[in-house]
C-alpha cells in the first residue's frame, strides 16, 4: 500500500483532490494541505509529520508539491531521505490520477520515474489533425 | 464481444478514460454516435482522450453495429458508449444485450422531463425508449466503478 500527501501554494491541493474525486470517486489514500491560505498560520511541517506518523512503516509515502524550487517543495524535500518516502514536485492532474490509482501497491524509484515520464506526455500542445483511415475495421 | 454498453451524452470523458478504462477488462472503446462521427472536430477531440494501451473508435451507430458484427470483433473486449436512449435500445436489441448502464443524460431541453436517476432525465419520447429497454434487459445506473449501483428496473416499470 502507499499513501500520498499533496501540498501546494494556495488551494490547488484541495482543488486537485476535488477533481480526483469527480473522476475516481472517494479517495482515502490522498491527504491534502493548502499552504499559505488567508494568512493562516503555516503548519506544513506539522502536517507532514502527522501524515508520516499515521502511515505504516513499510508502506511507501509520496510527498508531492506544485513547483520545483517553491517553499512547499523545500519543506517536503527535507524528508526525501527518510525510509520509504519519495518526494515529487511539479504535479499535474494526470500524474496525480496515475499515482492515486497505483496506491494499492508500494512504489519504487523506477516505477515512479516511469509514471512521471508517461504523465509528462499528457502535457502537450493540442493540435487537431484530420483523422484519415482507410481501414474498414477498428 | 461487448463488455459494457453505457449511455452517456458526454461519450468519452475523464471518468471513462481514468476510472472505467481501468476497472473494466477492455481493450477498445467504441463511441457509437452519429453526431460525433460526422463532425471532424468532435471526433478528433474524442480521440484525444484515448487512454494508453487502448483503441478508441468514433463511428456512426450503423457503422458501429457493422463493426461489432465483424467476426474479428469477437476477440476484442469492447466498451460501447452511446449518447442517447434511442441508440442504446438499438444496441440492446441488435446484440441481445443483458444489461445497460445509464449514465449522464441531462442536456436535452424539451418539456415534460422526468427524473430517472440523479444524472438522467427523460421526456415522453425518451421514456418510451427506456421502458422498452427495461422490457428486454437489465437497466441500471453507475457513474463511476466506485459509486452507488442504482437498479432502475422497478422504477421504470412504475413510470
Amino acid at each position: 500500500m502507499s499513501k500520498i500527501f499533496l501540498s501546494t501554494h494556495g488551494k490547488m491541493a484541495s482543488g486537485m483532490k476535488s477533481s480526483i474525486e469527480v473522476l475516481l470517486g472517494n479517495c482515502e489514500v490522498l491527504t491534502v494541505y493548502d499552504a499559505y491560505v488567508d494568512g493562516k498560520e503555516d503548519t506544513l511541517k506539522e502536517e507532514v509529520e502527522s501524515f508520516l506518523a499515521a502511515c505504516k512503516p513499510d508502506e511507501s509515502k509520496l510527498l508531492i508539491s506544485d513547483m520545483l524550487g517553491g517553499s512547499v517543495n523545500q519543506v517536503l524535500s527535507q524528508y526525501a531521505n527518510h525510509k520509504n518516502v519519495f518526494v515529487i514536485t511539479g504535479i499535474t492532474l494526470s500524474l496525480l490520477l496515475e499515482l492515486v490509482t497505483q496506491c494499492f501497491d508500494n512504489f519504487t524509484k523506477d516505477s515512479l520515474e516511469n509514471t512521471i515520464i508517461n504523465a509528462r506526455e499528457m502535457t502537450k500542445l493540442v493540435i487537431m489533425e484530420p483523422v484519415i483511415s482507410d481501414d474498414d475495421f477498428f | 464481444m461487448i463488455v459494457q454498453l453505457r449511455m452517456d451524452e458526454r461519450l468519452i470523458h475523464g471518468q471513462i478514460t481514468t476510472a472505467w478504462s481501468k476497472a473494466l477488462d477492455i481493450d477498445t472503446i467504441l463511441c457509437a454516435n452519429d453526431t460525433a462521427a460526422n463532425d471532424p472536430i468532435s471526433k478528433q477531440a474524442l480521440l484525444l482522450a484515448t487512454p494508453a494501451g487502448k483503441k478508441v473508435a468514433v463511428r456512426t451507430v450503423a457503422d458501429s453495429i457493422k463493426l461489432m458484427k465483424d467476426p474479428r470483433a469477437d476477440k476484442m473486449k469492447v466498451f460501447i458508449l452511446v449518447g442517447n436512449p434511442k441508440d442504446a435500445l438499438r444496441f440492446v436489441k441488435e446484440f441481445n444485450l443483458k444489461e445497460v448502464n445509464i449514465a449522464n443524460y441531462m442536456r436535452k431541453k424539451t418539456t415534460g422531463q422526468v427524473k430517472i436517476c440523479p444524472c438522467c432525465q427523460a421526456d415522453e419520447e425518451d421514456l418510451a425508449y427506456f421502458k422498452e429497454m427495461n422490457s428486454c434487459c437489465h437497466v441500471f445506473s453507475q457513474l463511476l466503478p466506485t459509486s452507488e449501483y442504482i437498479e432502475l428496473g422497478e422504477k421504470l416499470k412504475e413510470m
